[in-house]
Order: C-alpha cells, then sequence, then structure tokens
C-alpha cells in the first residue's frame, strides 16, 4: 500500500470520531484565555533567557521588605539529593531528540535556533565554567491538584476585595467561566472582570490550574486587545527604562511591588530582571521569588511561585518599556513548596562539548528539523560565544502524560550578521552538558535516514 | 439553513441545495483544501469540485453530518490533486511531511490489494483509534484527517508544539502494533 492512499484511507476515519475531536480541537475558544496562555508563553521565554545572565551561585538585590515564610523559602542542599536513577547517562542521544521537538526519525544534525541579541550582551555573559554535578529538577505530577471550586471561591474573595482597592474594579462585575473538560491539565475556573478606566481597560483574572492560583492582570487600551494602554499602580505608570541597570529597575519598582504583594496576598521579594532581544525589540521581566533566584533552577519553571510584570514597548518609537501583564502565580494549598525531585547528575566540560560540535552532535533547539534543513549551513567550529543555558524539554511518561524538565546545555553562538541598530542575529546551537550515550550511533543512524 | 433541511433539497434535486452547502461549508472546505495542497487557485478549484460530486452522491447517500461529508470529499479531491501534481516530484512542504509520517503505519504491499481489504483495514483502523486515550486520538485526527501542522495543534489544545510532536510518535506507534495485532503487517 502507498502512503498516499493511507491518506486516502483516513478519510473513512468514523463520522463520531471527528465530531468529537471538532467539539475539542475545532472549537473557538474564549478569546482571552488564549491571550493569557500567550503571556505565560511571554514570561516563560523571558525567564528562559535568565540563564544568559546569571552565574551560579551569584544572587540579585532583594527588593521590598516582606518576610518569607519557611515554607516558601524552604530548598533542598545539593549534598542531600540522590543520583539520577538512571545511573551515569541521563539519557541516550535518541530519547534526548525525542525530548527536543523532533521524533526519532528527524535528523537534529546541523541544526540552528536564530537569535537576535546586541553583540555586548553576548560579550558580558560568559559563563561557560559547570558545576561538578548539576542539581536538575523533575516534575512528578504528583502534587497536581483537581479542580476544587470551594477553596477557588475563597482564593477569589481576597482577591476580588483588593482588585477593589488597588485596581478600582468592581468585584461584582466578575463572570465566571468553569471549564473542566480536558484533563488535568486544563483544568481551571476563572473568573475575570473588565472595568473602563479613562482611555484604558483592565482585565483581571484568577485561573485555578492544577498546582497554583494564578492571578493576571491585563491592560488594555481603546483600541481593543491588541492595544495595549500602560498599566498604573498606586497612581504611577508601571514603566522601565531599558538603559537602566538591574539594580535601579528594581529600586524604582519598590512601591509597585509594595501593592502586589498586597494584592495577591503574599511576599514574594527576590526581584530578578531578565531581559529579551528579538530583532529590534527589547522586553523586560521583573520577576518577584519566594527564594534567591539561581541559575540552576527551579525558579524557572513555570509554575513556581512568582510575582511577574513583562513590560515591552508600546509603539516603535518607544525609548521605555510599558508593563502590560502582570502575573503571579502562588502555590495551591497542599502542594508543596519544592512538590518536586531532585537529583544529581555529572557535568560535561567545555572541551568534550567543543568535541561533540567539531563532530557535529548537536541539538539544535525547538524547531523544526525539516525546516531548518532549508536554512544555510553554519559551521560553528569557529564560533564566536558560548555559555551555559538551561532549555526546558518535554518527557512524556505514563499516567501523567508529560513532565517538565531544564537540562543544562552548552549554548554555541556564531554570528551570521550585524544589524544598523547594532543587533546581532546569531546561530544558536545546543550540546547536552550533561552525559548522554549512544551519540556516536545515533547520529550515524540519522545521517543514513537523510541519505 | 439546517443540514436536513439542505439534504432535502438535494433529495428533491433542487439546486438551490449547492448554494446552501456552499455558503455554509466553502470556507470549512477551502480550509481542508488549502492545508493539503498550499496553493489558493488549486484549493479553489478543489472545493468547487466537491459541490459537484456532493450533487452527484446525495441521493442515494444520506450523510449523519453534511460537514463533514463535503469535508471529506473536499479532503479526497484534494489529495487526488496533490498526488497528481506531486507523481514525479516527491518531497516537499508539509504535506509530504505528513504523508511521511503516516508512512510509518504502511501494511505491506500484498495485504490491501482488494477492496475489501481495504474495508477491512479501515475498519481496524477505526477500532484501534476507539481504543486511544481521547485526546490523543483527537490529536491523530486533527493531524492526519485535517493535515493540520503541528504549530496549529499546539495553539488548539494548548500544548508545546513539542509535546504536539511526541505525542503523535506516540501514537504513531500504538497504532502501528495494534494494526500489527490485527494481522496488518509491514
Amino acid at each position: 500500500m502507498k502512503r498516499d492512499d493511507f491518506a486516502y484511507l483516513l478519510g473513512e476515519i468514523d463520522q463520531d470520531l471527528l465530531l468529537r475531536e471538532e467539539r475539542h480541537g475545532g472549537r473557538k475558544r474564549f478569546p482571552i484565555r488564549l491571550v493569557a496562555a500567550a503571556a505565560c508563553l511571554c514570561l516563560v521565554f523571558g525567564s528562559v533567557f535568565a540563564a544568559l545572565t546569571v552565574s551560579p551561585g551569584e544572587t540579585t538585590s532583594e527588593a521590598g521588605n516582606s518576610s518569607v515564610s519557611a515554607s516558601e523559602n524552604s530548598k533542598p542542599g545539593i549534598g542531600d539529593l540522590p543520583d539520577y536513577p538512571k545511573g551515569t547517562y541521563l539519557l541516550s542521544a535518541e530519547e534526548l531528540a525525542g525530548m527536543m521537538n523532533y521524533g526519532a526519525e528527524y535528523a537534529p544534525t546541523n541544526q540552528y535556533t536564530k537569535v537576535y541579541l546586541p553583540a555586548d550582551e553576548l560579550a558580558g555573559s560568559a559563563n561557560v565554567l559547570p558545576p561538578e554535578k548539576w542539581m536538575l529538577y523533575r516534575y512528578p505530577g504528583e502534587t497536581l491538584l483537581p479542580p476544587d471550586r470551594e477553596a477557588f471561591d475563597e482564593a477569589f474573595a481576597v482577591f476580588a476585595e483588593k482588585a477593589e482597592t488597588h485596581l478600582g474594579i468592581d468585584p461584582n462585575s466578575y463572570d465566571l467561566e468553569e471549564d473542566v473538560s480536558d484533563g488535568i491539565h486544563a483544568v481551571y475556573f476563572e473568573r475575570h472582570a473588565d472595568v473602563e478606566l479613562g482611555e484604558r481597560s483592565i482585565s483581571a483574572y484568577l485561573i485555578q490550574r492544577p498546582m497554583v492560583n494564578n492571578y493576571l492582570i491585563w491592560s488594555f487600551g481603546m483600541g481593543g486587545d491588541s492595544l495595549y494602554a500602560p498599566m498604573e499602580l498606586g497612581g504611577k505608570a508601571l514603566v522601565v527604562d531599558p538603559n537602566q541597570s538591574d539594580e535601579e529597575i528594581l529600586a524604582s519598582l519598590e512601591d509597585a511591588l509594595s501593592i502586589l504583594q498586597d494584592l495577591f496576598g503574599v511576599a514574594y521579594s527576590h526581584g530578578k530582571v531578565t531581559r529579551d532581544y528579538s530583532g529590534d525589540t527589547i522586553s523586560i521581566t521583573v520577576n518577584y521569588f519566594s527564594v534567591e533566584p539561581g541559575v540552576t533552577d527551579e525558579t524557572f519553571l513555570w509554575y513556581w511561585p512568582r510575582i511577574s510584570i513583562y513590560f515591552e514597548k508600546m509603539r516603535r518609537g518607544d525609548s521605555r518599556l510599558f508593563a502590560k501583564v502582570i502575573d503571579c502565580k502562588c502555590l495551591r494549598e497542599g502542594v508543596s513548596g519544592t512538590y518536586g525531585e531532585y537529583a544529581t547528575v555529572a557535568s560535561v566540560s567545555l572541551k568534550e562539548a567543543e568535541r561533540m560540535l567539531e563532530m557535529g552532535y548537536v541539538f539544535g533547539g525547538h524547531s523544526c528539523p525539516l525546516c531548518m534543513e532549508q536554512q544555510d549551513e553554519v559551521d560553528f567550529r569557529e564560533y564566536d560565544h558560548v555559555e551555559l543555558r538551561y532549555e526546558w524539554v518535554s518527557v512524556l511518561d505514563g499516567e501523567f502524560e508529560e513532565e517538565m524538565i531544564w537540562l543544562p546545555f552548552y549554548a554555541f553562538y556564531k554570528k551570521l550578521e550585524e544589524g544598523k541598530n547594532g543587533i546581532c542575529t546569531y546561530a544558536r546551537t545546543l550540546v547536552p552538558a550533561f552525559p548522554v550515550s549512544e551519540v556516536e550511533e545515533y547520529f550515524a543512524s540519522q545521517t543514513e535516514k537523510h541519505r | 439553513m439546517e443540514d436536513r433541511d439542505i439534504i432535502l433539497l438535494y433529495n428533491q434535486r433542487d439546486e438551490s441545495a449547492i448554494g446552501a452547502t456552499m455558503d455554509k461549508y466553502e470556507p470549512y472546505c477551502t480550509e481542508i483544501a488549502f492545508r493539503i495542497l498550499h496553493d489558493r487557485e488549486d484549493a479553489t478549484e478543489c472545493v468547487n469540485d466537491t459541490w459537484l460530486r456532493t450533487w452527484n452522491a446525495i441521493p442515494p447517500d444520506q450523510p449523519h453530518s453534511l460537514r463533514l461529508y463535503v469535508g471529506k470529499i473536499t479532503r479526497n479531491l484534494s489529495l487526488d490533486r496533490y498526488r497528481s501534481k506531486h507523481r514525479e516530484k516527491r518531497g516537499g512542504g508539509s504535506t509530504a511531511v505528513c504523508l511521511e509520517e503516516l508512512s510509518e503505519l504502511l501494511p505491506g504491499d500484498s495485504d490491501v490489494e482488494r477492496e475489501w481489504e481495504r474495508k477491512e483495514l479501515a475498519s481496524a483502523l477505526n477500532r484501534c483509534l476507539r481504543e486511544l486515550p481521547e485526546r490523543e486520538c483527537n490529536l491523530f485526527i486533527r493531524r492526519y484527517f485535517y493535515m493540520a501542522s503541528t504549530e496549529e495543534i499546539a495553539r488548539l489544545y494548548h500544548l508545546k508544539e513539542s509535546h504536539v510532536y511526541v505525542i503523535l510518535s506516540r501514537v504513531r506507534k500504538k497504532l502501528k502494533e495494534r494494526l500489527e495485532q490485527e494481522g496488518f503487517t509491514r
């Protein structure tokens, strides 16, 4: 049977199965939910970028003066951690390729991702001294909680009162959306309200997710959801200047942080500024964590408790960045402060990583490998820059289906071109900074498949 | 107009049935055709052919869902056109990627040469799909029936694109094993 024939055969899938799929995949979603998801992505990508700018053991200045509860601050010492159960090698090359987007049938050789960065940004962030062992986090899923309407209502009541005080939102205007249809990872209750304030409107949400209560605040302009308006807190616009240092930015936001701590009822106070560049656009995310952020690390996890403020240009010519989204994630009751498992695994030296790079044993990034084949090949042997970086990869495992884990990589950069605005285009490719088995065999088999 | 009213028009051989179907399902069919062909002109022609094919098929056919019925016709016509355009030159484009992924599931040549065997295979496939968890089945359908991109599926199902890849890979493997158990071996 030819493969095209099989495609025809799929036209004979039973109608009830097609209809069932349409009810889920084909249906239109409540639009703001997509917006909220986009915000999460923005914040996650911002967080990923943080790995570029922080060294192991480095901490940032503390903003605000609130105390942190003991449970929030608990963090296991690396000496107490078990080794990864798989032994010396955390993964095989084939398993790693499978976790990084491409199925095992596609070759990840000679792949890279294009990134846009000012040249001095790279020059200031070199960090190629791996620890003796990596402390890795596993997201076991065991602390995922089912939806709890009562707990949601309690959390909402507290938030609504504060929202009225700080944002001028009438709690009675909140609508409740319930969606428990898509399995544990998309189960949430959601309440939202919009309020007009002159030329802008604010929307606020509480979404109950499997591990966290997720608060989101958006500010929109008169033109609809695509036009953002400067957000204000305490009568002051939330604005940052990207030319300021991290410390200056954190200092300028102290008043806003106090309001946000009150609004969300949390004491997260360890501030960290992350900058992200895309073309000629810069965005800044300021995160406030319950524990001091490090590079390893749990604090970059999507669900790690934090307050995040996402700043972006309002229009092309702006020199300052305006707050577009405020996002707060608080652990739900019953989820532990660390709610994950940690384990250690040996690290790979830069020399060994360079050897893999030279051999073409690279894992280019989260992009379609077939598309990557259409890119010009980049010779990374004379790379411009290298640093350690965490990549968020997924593992599908057993009943919980998806686990997320941060894995450390050497990121090698090769400059492709420099724009007039000083932003450079780099090709970035990744070599695992942890032991991977069966590398040569895997890449040989992939090369063969590509022929 | 409700589907049953449109089908009644077909049964009465009333040509306004075609206009009513076009009004209701042209965007849907165009989307299906464009996903396969990636060419606006070709997609439009396939959709136009769909109306004629539907007119010729109802009656005797009495579809339960007119939407899916015309969608399937568009899909087959689009695959025809795709095949004729790519007969000489294989590869390239997202449809080719989709078909390549499906090739993992292909039974051997000798198994489905006859029409009844082909129907058996279709039945087996439906049985296997029913045994899958609902979300896996849905993702499979969205990818290989509608030929949606993995990016689009990720958006629809609120998954990371990498999860979509891995889930689809797992589903293909499961289906292959199940089809082999049913006797459709490579």
